[in-house]
């Protein structure tokens, strides 16, 4: 029975389909899963967060089932789920927010389980400015709005968006979070941002799913 | 300064065993990162390799592109890259050429059958004990996935002087007809 020749490892490399980016397009290319280097789709794969550095991980199905803490038993790694819910009714008048001391009407805060203390995250030329929730003013924000009780430590964020006449609450996946970031970071410009920005911004809200 | 041929055959060898590494990284994360580092980086290297030899090609200059392929490096990494000017089948022959001319004290010939479908069938006669046929059919399958590592399997028949006068086991089945013996 022959055996197949061994090949050079470089070959093997060279050889790997997965890479080849002959005949595909922007929309037909595909991303590896962080975790095992499977192809996965770019545009529906899931996210991991590693609680212990705070870095986000591209995963394909299997690993996001597979390193889910629930499900692993306490490894370091949470499954970012993803489903953004608009909380219609919620309660956060004008002194409340105030309150919260963030200068411009945009942030998004995230429990953190390790500290067991809530951040706030807003946008500013910087990029990202984050500020430590005094505990009772969180228990307050909670205690008027109990749907966040079922609001995810870690992998879950309460998004304010209260620019210009706007007054939006989500529960979102942090990963989305971060891509806001990222349409913060990218067109901001001058101190106040700028109108471009905003508008980037508006069309982030208007494609989350309702 | 290019290196000598020692040189690079010592760095070829140096990419193979840290590639062999790079897939037994135990954090996964790292390992993966670092496979598609790679796979993009030989990719890009490829793709430039393929523009070069496509301008020289198309600059009429045969002549550079042979030179090209008989540079052991180049040559190697042509052949990574499927990118070889030389056809398969002759890169086969070629192959097979050097094997007899290193073992030609052993008394044996190798004949080439078929290069098909990226599998190279070949008939290897040799006078001796089972060892020595086994011992010319690993030199062949050296050769040949070093010259061609587009083959993807090596086919070798053996006949050994003493069972060639013997009618073939298959003969008896195949209607009569008795298998020339060549």
């Amino acid at each position: 029975m022959p055996s197949p020749l061994a090949t050079s490892r470089l070959r093997q490399f060279a050889q790997r389909p997965v890479t080849s980016v002959r005949g595909s397009s922007a929309e037909s290319s595909e991303e590896h899963c962080d975790l095992c280097a499977e192809p996965m789709p770019t545009a529906t794969h899931r996210h991991l967060l590693d609680v212990s550095t705070g870095t986000v991980s591209c995963a394909c199905r299997a690993c996001g089932i597979l390193f889910d803490h629930q499900a692993a038993g306490g490894g370091h790694y949470r499954l970012i789920r993803s489903r953004p819910r608009r909380l219609d009714e919620f309660d956060l008048d004008d002194v409340m927010w105030a309150s919260l001391g963030i200068p411009v009407g945009l942030a998004f805060l995230v429990h953190s389980s390790a500290a067991d203390q809530v951040t706030a995250f807003y946008p500013n030329p910087m990029g990202m400015m984050q500020s430590v929730l005094e505990a009772e003013t969180w228990q307050e924000i909670t205690a008027s709005n109990p749907v966040l009780s079922g609001m995810d430590s870690d992998v879950e964020a309460l998004l304010i968006n209260r620019l210009g006449e706007a007054r939006q609450h989500w529960l979102l996946p942090v990963d989305d979070c971060y891509r806001l970031v990222a349409l913060v970071r990218t067109h901001w410009k001058g101190f106040t941002g700028g109108t471009e920005v905003w508008q980037h911004v508006e069309r982030f809200f208007e494609d989350l799913p309702q | 300064m290019p290196w000598d041929n020692e040189q690079a055959r010592e760095q070829v060898r140096r990419v193979e065993s840290a590639l062999s590494a790079l897939e037994s990284q135990p954090e996964a994360i790292t390992g993966a990162r670092a496979v598609e580092a790679v796979e993009t980086l030989v990719a890009v290297y490829g793709d430039c390799l393929a523009r070069v030899m496509q301008c020289i090609e198309e600059s009429g200059h045969g002549e550079v592109t042979e030179a090209l392929a008989t540079d052991e490096l180049v040559s190697h990494l042509l052949l990574v890259h499927d990118l070889h000017p030389v056809d398969t089948e002759t890169r086969v022959q070629q192959a097979l050429e050097e094997v007899r001319h290193s073992l030609g004290s052993h008394g044996g010939e190798i004949h080439l059958a078929e290069v098909a479908d990226g599998v190279v069938r070949v008939r290897i006669e040799v006078q001796g004990c089972p060892s020595t046929v086994e011992k010319l059919r690993l030199a062949v399958e050296e050769a040949i996935a070093k010259a061609a590592p587009d083959i993807e399997r090596v086919e070798a028949e053996e006949a050994t002087s003493e069972t060639a006068a013997v009618i073939p086991v298959e003969a008896l089945f195949s209607g009569g007809r008795v298998a020339e013996t060549g």
